[in-house]
């Protein structure tokens, strides 16, 4: 943590002792993991793993504990849930097993799920399940979920609100139809753009973004998406752009953004995504690296001339 | 948690055991009776006395005769009688033995199992602290004194510079009141045994902790708003156990060893005294009988830790 809080319900959870941040663990605020093989115990009985988190709260009682963890696998559609209360995680399978972990998260009623990337480790069909249960458990028990992923399908699908991040740092937010219609951070436009769709011509090269994410303990100077940013101006290299709205609910940081990138440097027919190439501005002593050479060679060149 | 499968397991598990003890006390049969000089040695007969008293005991017959009639009697549980001490039943004295240093093994795989996975839960949770460094310390310390140091450690440290403190209740030779000796004198040799390899079970029960504390299902259990100890006991101390389960095989056998140095050390009546004095003595049957039950007690053991492993994690079924 740099600085800044983290309101809840106007309570900042930083300045929460230990204590006091365990009773909203799980309770108001629970979590579900990325990999479901090994964010289960492998020791302990599903059933015990549900029951826990209710045990360790007191918010259900003490005496309806079990049969509401039969309950919640059910709701989640574990088959045969009374019997399998009893197996262990090895005996589940994948998608099974983060049906459970959603069940657990979901023990409590807690107001707030934070999904962190649910469905990475699961195949294209239970993945599906798995966001249509989300959607479920949201309509249903009015739980707020925050999901975390880098796959913008599953945000379109899921999601009211998107906050796009790059390197640590919130580039762009607004709402869902917004920023997949008129994204004016060049991040999130270039992540949109790289999505291969089966409605664009078969014979297209696939699109990538130039580059690789940068060096999290070396950070660039000014934004820092510009060394890999075709629109990138003068002052990318030096100052760091803050949110500003740009449109309705919808905040992007950037100096340039993509609405004069569209405009002044031609962005709907961009071939080459070169750092800097469709801004004409470039460094003094800068020369475009051969196409490609970007690949594996890191965020090269203009970071350089930017750093101290 | 007993299934059919398990059943059959430990069913061919004893079989095995069965023969294992079998080979055992057959070659310790034939080593003994091939080591120079006979069982009567130390009643320093000569010409037809000797003879005589061999031929009383049948230890002028061959060998293999012998070896048959050892065998024939072995299997009803009947291991003959003493040649030193002439005429005493030797199964009886052998069982009393056992129990006696099973006691005091006991004791010390309780030292060892307690005391090393208290040092080494608190050593991984208080990671790199220095409460961390001097636990680990004295494990390193503890694993690497052998046992018959810390034994003659005790001794000066209880039974001399302690003397009025312990009231004499440690005084050399130990006293070691009847046959099993009180807790006060029981602890003494238990820890002199347990020190060495609690040492080793706190090593790597700290190691597997670290492990397992950075595990993404402790996070779980965290994120469920599980208290601290219980996720330490329960989630984190489960899945470290499966390591150190696996290594008191071995550690068992480690104790049973130093039951043998130790009870020699403290004149303790038991099963690894026996063995360094029939073999001195040349009585033959007790030493056979005391490979016997000791080779049995190891294979038991073992059997029983390949069940907690079972136990402790449920991936593994027999």
């Amino acid at each position: 943590m740099v600085g800044g809080q983290i309101l809840f319900h106007g309570r900042d959870l930083l300045k929460l002792s230990r204590e006091e941040m365990r009773r909203v663990r799980g309770r108001d605020i629970a979590m579900i993991f990325q990999d479901p093989l090994s964010a289960l115990n492998p020791v302990l009985r599903i059933g015990y793993q549900v029951d826990e988190a209710m045990h360790a709260h007191d918010k259900v009682p003490r005496n309806q504990v079990a049969a509401r963890s039969v309950h919640l696998l059910d709701t989640v559609r574990v088959p045969d849930a009374s019997r399998r209360v009893r197996d262990y995680p090895h005996q589940f399978s994948g998608g099974m097993r983060q049906r459970a972990m959603i069940a657990m998260g979901l023990a409590n009623r807690p107001e707030l799920l934070i999904a962190d990337e649910p469905t990475t480790a699961l195949d294209v069909t239970v993945q599906a399940q798995i966001l249509e249960l989300l959607r479920e458990m949201n309509r249903e028990t009015g739980t707020s979920i925050i999901l975390i992923t880098h796959n913008l399908g599953v945000v379109a699908g899921l999601c009211s609100r998107v906050i796009v991040m790059y390197a640590g740092e919130i580039v762009e937010e607004g709402p869902i139809e917004q920023i997949f219609e008129n994204p004016q951070h060049p991040y999130t436009w270039a992540l949109l753009r790289s999505i291969p769709r089966i409605d664009f011509a078969r014979h297209d090269r696939l699109r990538s973004i130039e580059g690789l994410p940068p060096d999290l303990i070396a950070l660039p100077r000014g934004c820092k998406f510009h060394p890999r940013c075709p629109f990138r101006v003068e002052r990318c290299l030096t100052d760091e752009p803050s949110l500003q709205t740009v449109k309705g609910g919808q905040r992007a940081a950037c100096w340039v953004t993509m609405k004069r990138a569209y405009e002044e440097m031609g962005a709907a027919d961009i071939i080459d995504t070169r750092p800097g190439a469709a801004s004409g501005v470039h460094p003094p002593g800068f020369t475009l690296p051969p196409f490609g050479a970007a690949d594996g060679g890191g965020p090269t060149g203009p970071s350089e001339v930017a750093a101290p | 948690m007993l299934t059919r499968g398990t059943l059959i397991y430990i069913a061919k598990r004893v079989v095995l055991l069965a023969f294992t003890v079998f080979l055992v006390s057959s070659v310790v049969f034939f080593a003994v009776h091939s080591l120079p000089g006979n069982a009567l040695i130390s009643a320093r007969l000569h010409g037809a006395a000797l003879q005589q008293q061999l031929h009383q005991f049948g230890l002028d017959r061959p060998v293999l005769v012998q070896y048959w009639s050892f065998i024939s009697n072995a299997v009803r549980g009947n291991f003959g009688v003493s040649y030193v001490i002439q005429g005493l039943p030797i199964t009886p004295l052998v069982i009393r033995e056992l129990s006696v240093s099973c006691e005091l093994g006991g004791a010390a795989l309780i030292i060892t199992v307690g005391l090393g996975v208290s040092v080494g839960v608190i050593a991984a949770v208080r990671h790199n602290t220095w409460v961390d460094y001097i636990l680990t310390s004295l494990a390193v310390l503890g694993y690497t004194v052998p046992s018959f140091v810390i034994a003659t450690l005790f001794y000066l440290v209880f039974g001399v510079w302690l003397a009025t403190l312990t009231n004499g209740g440690f005084s050399y030779p130990l006293t070691w009141t009847g046959t099993y000796g009180t807790l006060a004198e029981l602890s003494v040799p238990a820890f002199a045994i347990g020190l060495f390899t609690s040492g080793q079970v706190a090593r790597i029960t700290r190691a597997a902790m670290l492990d397992v504390l950075q595990q993404d299902y402790v996070r779980t259990a965290r994120a469920k708003g599980v208290r601290e100890w219980a996720v330490i006991i329960r989630h984190a101390l489960r899945n470290a156990l499966v390591p150190v389960v696996s290594i008191l095989g071995p550690l068992i056998a480690t104790i049973i060893t130093g039951v043998v140095v130790i009870e020699n050390i403290f004149s303790i009546p038991g099963l690894g005294k026996e063995f360094i004095e029939s073999i001195l003595n040349h009585d033959y049957n007790i030493t056979v009988a005391v490979f016997t039950l000791l080779a049995a007690l190891i294979g038991v053991a073992n059997l029983g830790v390949d069940l907690v492993y079972a136990a402790v994690d449920p991936r593994i079924r027999y």
